[in-house]
């Protein structure tokens, strides 16, 4: 009977595969997604519709998703939930988000956080998208 | 890590009843374990499972599966909403993944650690792929670097624990001494 290779286990050639190709993909996501301009603005989605709203300025602002309103705020150059209807409050939990590529997410009530690097409408109030 | 199946029938439904009371148990852990980040788990439910991979065929692996979701949506109460449709998908993902790679590489090629980095990360694509069909639309990109990040940390600290359990389980020389009794 083989009880397993034991606590000095040595990783197999396609334990080392799978692990090296998990953290390329890692690697090359992150870049793809943190690597864009400094951070500016916030884009809030639901089945609604995609709203923008700039960084620099503080707003709270009101989401209908599925369940019911989810409150955004946006204050000294962060975004973050502070209300949502959805039963495990995870994304109230989130954090701030406030670099580019960060995001917080409500998947009961379908509400999608995300915060996006510079681009020429970023001297608007607002948009809609 | 053996290859090992039961073989009286009545062997493979009480080790499957038992491994579905262990995912039961061990979501039940999990659910109470506080998260350093949001959508972070360790995944101890996924360890029946992944035992399973040489102790039980197909069907039975399949249907452990299921009754892992079933139980992991109870205990959340998210059973009759959309979230237990991502668990199903991200486990039935990870179940297949982890068994097919198994079923090709056998045991001489591949250890716990590669079984369950690949279910992990599997689980997490397929959720955020989920995401970005069914909630999320363009936005689930972002998703996908923390959900890879995530399942590679979660499928190597489960793998190593799996290894280490492997090496020491009573439970387990016991379950592969009856079916090495029985060949």
């Amino acid at each position: 009977m083989n009880a397993g290779p034991g606590p000095r286990f040595r990783l197999k050639v396609l334990d080392a595969a799978i692990i090296l190709a998990a953290a390329g993909a890692f690697a090359a996501s992150a870049v793809a997604v943190y690597g864009g301009p400094a951070p500016s603005r916030a884009v809030i989605s639901s089945e609604r519709g995609e709203w923008t709203y700039p960084l620099g300025t503080d707003r709270v602002v009101s989401v209908d998703g599925p369940l019911g309103p989810t409150l955004v705020e946006i204050r000294d150059g962060a975004a973050f939930f502070i209300d949502s209807p959805c039963r495990n409050k995870t994304c109230l939990s989130s954090g701030h988000a406030e670099h580019a590529g960060d995001w917080i997410a409500c998947l009961p009530n379908g509400v999608f956080l995300r915060v996006e690097g510079e681009s020429g409408d970023d001297q608007l109030d607002a948009t809609v998208r | 890590m053996t290859s090992s199946m039961p073989r009286s029938a009545s062997e493979k439904r009480r080790l499957a009843a038992f491994l579905a009371a262990l995912a039961f148990f061990l979501s039940a852990v999990e659910y109470m374990l506080p998260r350093p980040v949001p959508f972070m788990r360790v995944g101890l439910a996924n360890l029946p499972i992944l035992f399973a991979v040489e102790l039980l065929p197909w069907g039975w692996y399949l249907a452990l599966a299921l009754v892992k979701v079933a139980g992991m949506s109870l205990l959340t109460g998210s059973l009759f909403s959309y979230v237990a449709v991502f668990s199903l998908a991200g486990t039935m993902a990870s179940a297949l993944v982890m068994r097919g790679l198994y079923a090709l590489a056998g045991p001489k090629a591949i250890s716990w650690v590669g079984l369950c980095v690949a279910g992990a990360v599997a689980s997490n694509l397929t959720q955020a792929l989920l995401a970005r069909v069914i909630v999320f639309g363009e936005s689930a990109r972002y998703m996908i670097p923390a959900f890879l990040g995530l399942g590679l940390v979660s499928g190597l600290v489960l793998g190593v624990f799996a290894e280490l359990f492997s090496a020491r389980s009573a439970w387990l020389a016991g379950v592969r001494g009856r079916r090495d009794g029985q060949a």
